[in-house]
């Protein structure tokens, strides 16, 4: 019981379950309901995690519950359509506060569908699936995911399909009025043979806080290929608990790159991949750029369970200001994942001597014949990069605004479609301009 | 494949060496932890009164707290009820060594430790502690010219008490965790060293630590201060006859460095691992930790862990002086069902400190070996520098290699790197060498060996060869 937080959200969660949340989701097959009512009793009974859980021993919640939070009774009006990334050639969805727009969305193509809540909800074959790949366990964050989601969407890429254009899910939050709780999550699968690319975006206009809990799901069959991206530019008053979990069959490859460079003052992705088939391949790209009193936490798991697979990571961060960067990178190696290639490699720059970093590259093996490495760095620019600029005539702050975009191109070079690439440099230069680097 | 199947037999398969019991009458208290344990072990020792308000009040503190629970391997079920927390050889007070019983001299000798000063070629001095008390200490007076102080604690409490309670507690107080706090209630002996201002301690200080009798949990206590500008180099070896049921060994050290001093603290250890199966062996439980006190001072734990069915320590350095150092340098092997839980702490609160960290784990059989370690740089430690390698070899299908490391920073001026890896012996390695007319078995216990002399390098003389020869003997019963 000491392991939790049980605060005002809390209670009202607790109260609300029975009461409201329920009477809402009459339309839900039974099944899913129990699994509701299973994921909230383990919510009730370790409510949110505290510091003492090791997983969250860096990451305070109570940050978040500053404000108490509760879910909307009603949606705010929303018409503008912030968030087109410039040039891109993409198949848009808008979800505005966790609910579709369809009048803001495109069709997609052939190959793909993309369903939501109540359509989603009808169909067993996804239905069943929620929990079933993010297994709860004793994750009581998750649990309250589980218990209390109002939206659920579905991507399926149906097999021996190449989707050539990226689908591009954008997230917008806008209020102005209470401190919100907003809960949704999303399926994708993947079918064999198919290749796609899934971009996901985070914007936000809010003038109240909202709490976020996403949790994404998703199943890579055998020789399927999925990009994807995860770029956060949302403004402080989003705070975010993202969870996210992918199994891989075999010989099936993920790319996903995790970018943290909007000023959203809270955010913890947790990202799993599990390796259940041989010959898998997975690169994890992330990079964070944190100033003011952001918190940012990236717990990634990769978790090799078969032989001959390879995984790749590759996370860089740069803190400013009182900000706070939290990075455990986990992999496991099983007895059986004999042949396994594992690396790993965590990267910061610490400009700022009230900011902190924790970070805990883990590596857990129980294989022998594997290759498995890991580094992490904590440190500062190159001097003598700096000394070159500057004998160059280029002020102090510029050379430093360059040397934080060279540090973080490492990971943003690596992305593949020229469009994003330019939106994630133009959207670290916007973040850049507002900020005094110049550390007295 | 075979020749890896005969090289694990015959990894499992050798035997302890030193696995032998003394037939001493001892001096034993009954099984049980209370109040009236600490008092009794207290009034045994002929103890102040400020001490045993100590050892009670740590006591007290053991008694609110619970085992930990972060540790990856399953916890074995823990009966404190069911030890004996004092067990000495009879027959006290000795004058000289001409008085220590011939069957213990025996013992020692029987180890390779000769308390005989007659007989001492390497010019170590010796504290050589057998159960719960000390023995015998060698050399004391040759150290006493110089003004060095070595003896056992209990004698450091009669005649040095204004030193032991100025630094007592002082790095590992009481509450600092469970066994800690164990040891503070029940130590019934230990070394404690004390180097004046400015002396290069002549010869290497060394305590021998030996479990014998049955049912008994051995917890002794170190306190080593080096005073401004002193230097010290202490080594610490281990061992205890093979029994089935564990033992209990939940040791202290603290180490305190002034200004300038430098300490430089080894340890060969070699407890009874239990047998094939996993039966038996010690649990080796040791909170240790060092203080750079002042500034430019230095502190280097280097550490051969072969032994023990579970060993759990991290030395430690809190580097609070400026420009001070911190290091360490580990070889853990395990094999059969042994586990190793072991790595260290460097804590920079001073500026420009610097701490480097060289942990080589080797797990075979079923053994599982871990390095966890922590490295926190606060906010005040400007230009502050941590270099950490860790790396972990696999030698069969069934042993696991774990890596948790710990990094805070807190400053924008100093640096922390960490680099971890994990394979097994490179078959090209072993091929090479099999060219050369090497068998595989020979091949291995040459590339472990020469995988670890980065640390084995660090120990002093006449303990590295001892630390090749035990790793040779513990890698491969053919070998060495």
């Amino acid at each position: 019981m000491e392991l939790g937080i049980f605060n005002n959200t809390y209670s009202y969660l607790s109260e609300a379950f029975e009461k409201e949340h329920l009477k809402e989701r009459s339309f839900e097959s039974q099944s899913l309901l129990a699994k509701r009512a299973e994921a909230f009793q383990l919510f009730n009974l370790k409510g949110f995690p505290s510091v003492k859980n090791e997983d969250w021993r860096f990451t305070n919640l109570n940050k978040v519950f500053k404000e108490d939070y509760q879910f909307r009774k009603q949606e705010p009006a929303f018409s503008s359509s912030t968030g087109t990334i410039p040039g891109l050639k993409a198949c848009k969805i808008v979800l505005v506060n966790g609910k579709v727009s369809p009048e803001l969305s495109d069709p997609l193509p052939e190959g793909v569908s993309f369903l939501s809540t109540e359509a989603a909800l009808a169909e067993e074959a996804y239905s069943g699936r929620i929990g079933a790949i993010a297994v709860q366990g004793e994750n009581a964050i998750l649990g309250f995911n589980t218990a209390f989601f109002k939206d659920f969407y579905v991507l399926h890429v149906r097999a021996k399909k190449l989707i050539e254009t990226p689908i591009h899910i954008s997230h917008h939050f806008t209020g102005n009025t209470e401190a919100a709780l907003i809960a949704y999550r999303l399926l994708v699968l993947a079918e064999e043979l198919s290749e796609s690319t899934l971009i996901e975006t985070f914007h936000s206009d809010l003038q109240a806080p909202v709490f976020l809990s996403y949790v994404s799901e998703f199943s890579l069959a055998e020789s399927a290929v999925l990009h994807t991206h995860w770029v956060n530019s949302a403004s402080e008053d989003l705070h975010l608990v993202h969870h996210r979990e992918v199994e891989q069959f075999r010989n099936s490859i993920f790319n996903n790159s995790n970018l943290s460079l909007g000023n959203a003052a809270f955010i913890r992705n947790n990202l799993n991949c599990r390796l259940k088939g041989s010959g898998t391949e997975t690169n994890l790209l992330g990079s964070y750029v944190v100033n003011g009193s952001q918190h940012v936490d990236n717990h990634t798991i990769v978790d090799h369970q078969k032989p001959n697979s390879n995984s790749m990571e590759l996370y860089k961060g740069i803190m400013l200001d009182k900000s706070h960067a939290v990075f455990n990178g986990k992999i496991f190696v099983q007895i059986d994942a004999q042949k396994t290639n594992a690396f790993q490699k965590n990267n910061n720059i610490l400009l700022s001597d009230q900011a902190t970093i924790n970070s805990k590259p883990q590596l857990e093996i129980f294989a022998d014949d594997v290759k498995c490495s890991h580094g992490s760095t904590v440190g500062q620019f190159d001097e003598g990069a700096m000394f070159y600029l500057r004998t160059r005539g280029i002020s102090e702050e510029a050379a430093k605004r360059m040397l934080i975009q060279a540090f973080v191109a490492e990971v943003h070079s690596k992305i593949n479609i020229s469009a994003l690439r330019d939106y994630v440099s133009q959207l670290l230069q916007t973040k850049l301009e507002r900020d005094n680097l110049i550390i007295a | 494949m075979s020749k890896d199947d005969n090289l694990l037999e015959s990894l499992a398969d050798n035997e302890y060496e030193y696995g032998f019991t003394t037939d001493i009458e001892m001096d034993v208290a009954p099984k049980g932890l209370n109040e009236d344990t600490v008092r009794f072990i207290s009034a045994k020792k002929n103890e102040p009164e400020w001490l045993l308000e100590w050892r009670l009040k740590a006591f007290r503190y053991f008694l609110q707290m619970k085992m930990p629970q972060w540790q990856n391997f399953e916890m074995p079920e823990f009966d404190f009820q069911d030890i004996s927390y004092y067990a000495a050889p009879k027959k006290k007070t000795l004058k000289s060594l001409d008085e220590v019983d011939p069957e213990l001299l025996d013992t020692f000798n029987k180890l390779g430790i000769p308390l005989d000063e007659q007989k001492l070629l390497s010019g170590v001095a010796v504290d050589a502690v057998f159960d719960s008390v000390s023995v015998a200490t060698t050399f004391r007076e040759k150290l006493a010219e110089q003004g060095v102080i070595f003896c056992s604690f209990g004698e450091a409490v009669k005649e040095h008490p204004d030193l032991v309670k100025k630094y007592l507690g002082t790095v590992v107080p009481p509450g600092d965790n469970i066994f800690a706090a164990l040891n503070a209630a029940v130590f019934s002996d230990g070394s404690f060293a004390y180097i004046p201002k400015g002396v290069r301690c002549p010869m290497e200080l060394s305590t021998y630590f030996r479990i014998n009798a049955k049912n008994t949990g051995q917890f002794e206590r170190t306190l080593l201060v080096a005073d401004e500008g002193s230097y010290v180099s202490y080594l610490e070896g281990c061992t205890a006859p093979m029994r089935d049921e564990n033992q209990l060994h939940a040791a202290v050290v603290e180490l305190v460095a002034m200004d300038n001093a430098e300490i430089k603290y080894s340890t060969v250890q070699n407890w009874y691992p239990g047998d094939k199966d996993g039966k038996g062996g010690v649990y080796n439980f040791v909170t240790k930790r060092g203080i750079c006190k002042g500034n430019g001072a230095k502190i280097s734990w280097t550490q051969v862990e072969t032994g023990s069915s579970i060993t759990w320590k991290y030395p430690s350095v809190i580097l609070k002086g400026d420009n001070s150092v911190g290091e360490f340098y580990s070889v853990a092997l395990t094999r059969n069902k042994q586990i190793a839980d072991t790595g260290t702490k460097m804590i920079h609160l001073g500026k420009n400190t610097k701490s480097r960290i060289i942990s080589k784990g080797i797990s075979a059989g079923n053994s599982q070996n871990s390095y966890r370690g922590q490295v926190s740089i606060h906010g005040n430690s400007s230009g502050s520098r941590n270099f950490t390698q860790c790396d972990s070899l696999l030698i069969g299908d069934r042993c696991g290699a774990h890596t948790f490391p710990y990094i805070e920073n807190r400053n924008s001026s100093s640096v922390v790197e960490h680099e971890a890896t994990t394979s097994k012996i490179a078959e090209d390695q072993i091929f090479y060498l099999n060219q050369r007319g090497i068998d595989t078995e020979k091949a291995v216990a040459l590339i472990v060996n020469g995988y670890a002399s980065e640390v084995l390098n660090k120990l002093p003389m006449e303990f590295a060869s001892e630390a090749r020869k035990l790793l040779a003997i513990s890698l491969d019963g053919s070998v060495g």
